[in-house]
């Protein structure tokens, strides 16, 4: 399985990205939504995952959704905000542009983990 | 613009303040206060967030050097010795992002929030506002001082 | 002061007496953990001693000790498998079987994550006309409480509840979130003590009984099942934890396979019935 963090907050980045590698995916980061869309594109792959975060400097996580849902070959990657943004209309905003799943800062392991479940994203025999 | 201030609004920040802890700082066997006693002890970095829309204000999070490091080093699951200062000040950012939109998410809308910012300085950076409440979360034996102003410019709403 | 091995006994005996939970020598960090925060809530320096003062404590003292040694985490949907039993195979049989509203009993159901998303499932696979009602129990005044309420914080509405079901079912209320009146004005809640005989109710169509009897010994086992069973519909269907089963505990329920799990069915005045379903 392939994955892509997207979150300006190194920190955060460290801590989705140690998460996602003990379900045993490979893991790209991009601090922003127009570094993520030049990550894909340089790497020429699809990862099956993005956890995206929404407010970040150049193009933000919403942005990043509208965008990459116009690229066909980007279709199958699922796509979950993961952010502080936590009002009613934002995540109606979201999942109508395009996003899969939403989880709210702040999260727990298993919460994160709980969703990707939900969208069959945990490999089997691991937990 | 400052907020209608017959627009009472109240925020529970101790139950935010506690969520955040436990979800990203307190691993469950460590002791965490909150709605500790404010001692008014000196605190030296200031992480803020600010509200720009149906509300105006600043969510800012306090705390000494030697806590910004803790947080740190929880975050980055590194030695408190081993950060750098932009790994303090992209940590305290987070803590203060998180906290932000939270409160954000319980006050007027909509409201856009703007990158955290740090910095060495601290309640002054905000003329103009008037404190709404706050309260403090005392962990590692630390106070962490989590403010919430409204009104005033949104002074930093360009901060990286 | 110490929480000494005679100290551990004292409370895994009321536990027992007052829940029917088995705590195991072993289990010490469990009750230190657990017990802290009460401990601290009634000025007691440690564990140890918030153990001792059970002994002539108060009865609010004990239920405070017991409620906090039985509260089980939840996620919404858990296990996932009993809730597609639920649409795929009991609730056909259901709606054939009467035309009355589907009731549900979902017994320990803690902070309500169970109770409101069978709500969910069922605002989702009933055809229009066909009303239910859920019934959620706890042995805990506090569960009860949140659990009427059917309010979550951010962390519990993380724990696996889909986010198209969030922006449906619940609005904002201050930093949580409510379900809306629409689901809740299915659901009731009661303190019900499994242990002990259960108080007069209407009949049920199924009950979810998950993972409750992996803390009783054999004895309460069998003795709680009896009493489901006898509050439930003649076909009517028990959904039990994973790890759980009747097997070898009560032989009068039936096990139906269903996918990678297994879902139970009281006798059915009908057993041609019960065949039809075990092929699903």
């Amino acid at each position: 399985m392939l994955g892509i963090v997207i979150d300006d907050s190194r920190a955060m980045r460290k801590i989705l990205r140690g998460l996602l590698a003990d379900l045993d995916y490979e893991v790209l980061e991009a601090g922003n939504g127009r570094e993520a869309l030049n990550v894909l594109e340089s790497t020429g792959r699809v990862p099956d995952l993005a956890l995206v975060d929404w407010n970040m400097p150049e193009m933000t996580g919403l942005e990043f959704v509208i965008e990459v849902r116009k690229i066909s070959e980007m279709r199958q990657m699922t796509l979950m905000m993961v952010t502080t943004e936590s009002e009613h209309g934002q995540i109606v905003r979201a999942l109508a542009a395009g996003a899969h799943e939403y989880v709210i800062k702040p999260f727990t392991r298993d919460g994160i983990i709980d969703k990707l479940a939900l969208l069959g994203l945990v490999p089997a025999g691991v937990s | 613009m400052t907020n209608d201030v017959t627009t009472t609004v109240e925020v529970d920040l101790d139950m935010i303040a506690e969520q955040v802890w436990s979800a990203f700082l307190n691993g469950g066997e460590e002791e965490t206060i909150f709605a500790a006693p404010d001692t008014g002890a000196p605190v030296d970095l200031a992480a803020s967030v600010a509200m720009v829309g149906a509300y105006e204000g600043h969510l800012v999070v306090s705390c000494s050097h030697k806590a910004s490091r803790d947080v740190a080093s929880v975050l980055f699951a590194m030695e408190p010795d081993e950060v750098t200062t932009d790994d303090v000040g992209d940590a305290l950012g987070e803590l203060a992002n998180v906290l932000g939109g939270n409160v954000k998410s319980v006050l007027p809308s909509p409201s856009q929030l703007s990158l955290p910012r740090v910095s060495a300085t601290g309640h002054e950076r905000w003329p103009g506002t008037v404190e709404v409440c706050r309260t403090v979360v005392r962990w590692r034996d630390e106070p962490y001082v989590v403010t919430l102003l409204s009104g005033g410019p949104s002074n930093n709403a360009q901060g990286v | 002061m110490e929480m000494t091995p005679a100290l551990f006994g004292y409370v895994a005996d009321l536990v027992f007496r007052e829940a029917g939970m088995v705590l195991r020598p072993g289990k010490e960090y469990l009750v230190e953990s657990r017990l802290k925060p009460v401990a601290k809530a009634t000025g007691h320096d440690t564990v140890g001693s918030l153990a001792n003062a059970l002994r002539t404590g108060s009865a609010a003292l004990r239920t405070q000790v017991v409620e906090a040694l039985t509260i089980n985490e939840t996620s919404w949907f858990r296990d996932r498998e009993p809730f597609s039993a639920l649409t795929d195979v009991i609730l056909p049989d259901v709606l054939s079987a009467h035309n009355r509203p589907v009731r549900i009993w979902s017994a320990a159901c803690s902070s309500g994550q169970e109770p409101y998303s069978i709500a969910i499932t069922m605002e989702k696979a009933l055809p229009a006309g066909r009303g239910y009602q859920i019934m959620g129990s706890d042995l805990s005044e506090e569960m009860l409480r949140r659990s009427r309420a059917g309010r979550f914080n951010q962390l519990e509405i993380n724990r696996g509840l889909p986010a198209t079901d969030l922006v449906t079912y619940f609005q904002r209320a201050g930093a949580e979130w409510e379900a809306v009146p629409r689901i809740r004005q299915n659901l009731s809640f009661q303190r019900i003590n499994l242990c002990t005989t259960l108080p007069p109710m209407s009949k049920f169509d199924v009950v979810f009984l998950r993972n409750v009897l992996i803390y009783f010994e054999p004895d309460t086992k069998r003795a709680v099942l009896e009493r489901v069973r006898q509050v439930l519909n003649p076909g009517g269907w028990l959904l039990l934890g994973a790890a759980e089963s009747t097997v070898g505990i009560d032989s009068v329920f039936e096990r139906v396979a269903v996918g990678r799990t297994a879902i139970y069915r009281a006798p059915a005045r009908d057993r041609q019935m019960v065949k039809e379903v075990t092929q699903c």
